[in-house]
């Protein structure tokens, strides 16, 4: 019974521990994010939106809720930096550094919390090592490049669009006036594009891969069943009459 | 017979879809750009025709 009430009071423990940490560093979030701009915009009023990224951590932080801590409250501390009072925040790089590596570490740390917590136990001692398969060792190595790429491509292309400096020259020069539209309309793109690689070619795979790849065992089997037919089909007439007619548009057109 | 038919017909296909490919090129070097996507068009319809009667020619053989 004593040793329940210990491993109880030591889980408890524990994830207070990681509770305090992500919650800490959601207010720094919050403070580089959201405080330090809204104190130099020379406005009063958004400090109206201040209340909210606070008040989603605590509400997430008590439901656990993955949704409102790894979406919700980055969204709502740094959703304000796009109104045009944040125009000078938004410009000054190391602002930028340091919200990225606030905004990193608190997702990580968030990340780790939400992770479902085992009971604790008193003693611990490791099993008996096995040889790693060469399978496993080989998938291990392909998914951390996997999450290596997904971390890096969009560093990358923020880098490269906002901080390299013969990229920003060139935008200066191409753009003159509106060179920050055009970055930030850059960016935007580029963090769209790193969000459907990141879904398309990271996430769906994985998932895909927990399903044994059923999709793909049944395409590969219907392309099977079609390679065996000896007709062609319908996608070969398709192909025939629109190279016919292409080629009709470019004499008529180029005669 | 039907087999060398569709190997031979297929490889023409194949072959000669580059050389759509090859004029989209050129067309681009003179930027005539509606003129290089209708030959890209081109090319990848008789690429696929191609392919089509590549399966066909395996389909015979088999």
């Amino acid at each position: 019974m004593a040793s329940f009430a210990v491993r109880g009071n030591f889980a408890g423990a524990m994830t207070l521990r990681r509770g305090s940490a992500y919650a800490a560093l959601g207010v720094n979030l919050w403070l580089i994010g959201f405080v330090v701009p809204a104190s130099f915009a020379g406005a009063a009023w958004p400090w109206a939106l201040g209340p909210l990224a606070p008040a989603a951590l605590a509400v997430g932080a008590l439901r656990r809720s993955p949704s409102l801590l790894l979406f919700g409250v980055p969204f709502l501390t740094l959703a304000p930096l796009a109104l045009p009072t944040f125009e000078s925040a938004r410009q000054s790089p190391l602002g930028f550094v340091l919200t990225a590596l606030s905004l990193a570490a608190y997702l990580a740390a968030s990340l780790r919390a939400l992770r479902p917590s085992l009971p604790a136990a008193k003693e611990t001692r490791p099993l008996d090592e096995a040889p790693l398969a060469l399978r496993w060792a080989r998938r291990i190595r392909a998914f951390n490049a996997l999450a290596f790429v997904a971390a890096a491509l969009p560093t990358l292309f923020i880098y490269t669009i906002d901080l390299h400096p013969p990229t920003v020259a060139a935008f200066a020069a191409s753009h003159p006036g509106d060179a920050e539209r055009a970055q930030a309309m850059a960016t935007a793109l580029a963090a769209l594009a790193s969000a459907l690689a990141l879904g398309g070619l990271l996430i769906r795979p994985l998932a895909a891969h927990l399903d044994r790849d059923f999709a793909l065992r049944v395409r590969i089997e219907e392309s099977r069943l079609v390679a065996r037919r000896g007709r062609p089909r319908a996608a070969f007439y398709f192909a025939v009459a629109a190279a016919l007619v292409l080629m009709a548009l470019v004499v008529v057109l180029r005669r | 017979m039907r087999k060398y038919f569709f190997e031979l017909l297929s490889a023409i296909l194949l072959i000669g879809s580059f050389g759509f490919f090859w004029e989209c090129v050129v067309y681009l070097g003179r930027r005539d750009y509606v003129a290089a996507a209708l030959l890209t068009g081109i090319g990848m319809a008789v690429l696929h025709v191609g392919v089509e009667l590549a399966r066909l020619a395996l389909v015979e053989r088999a």
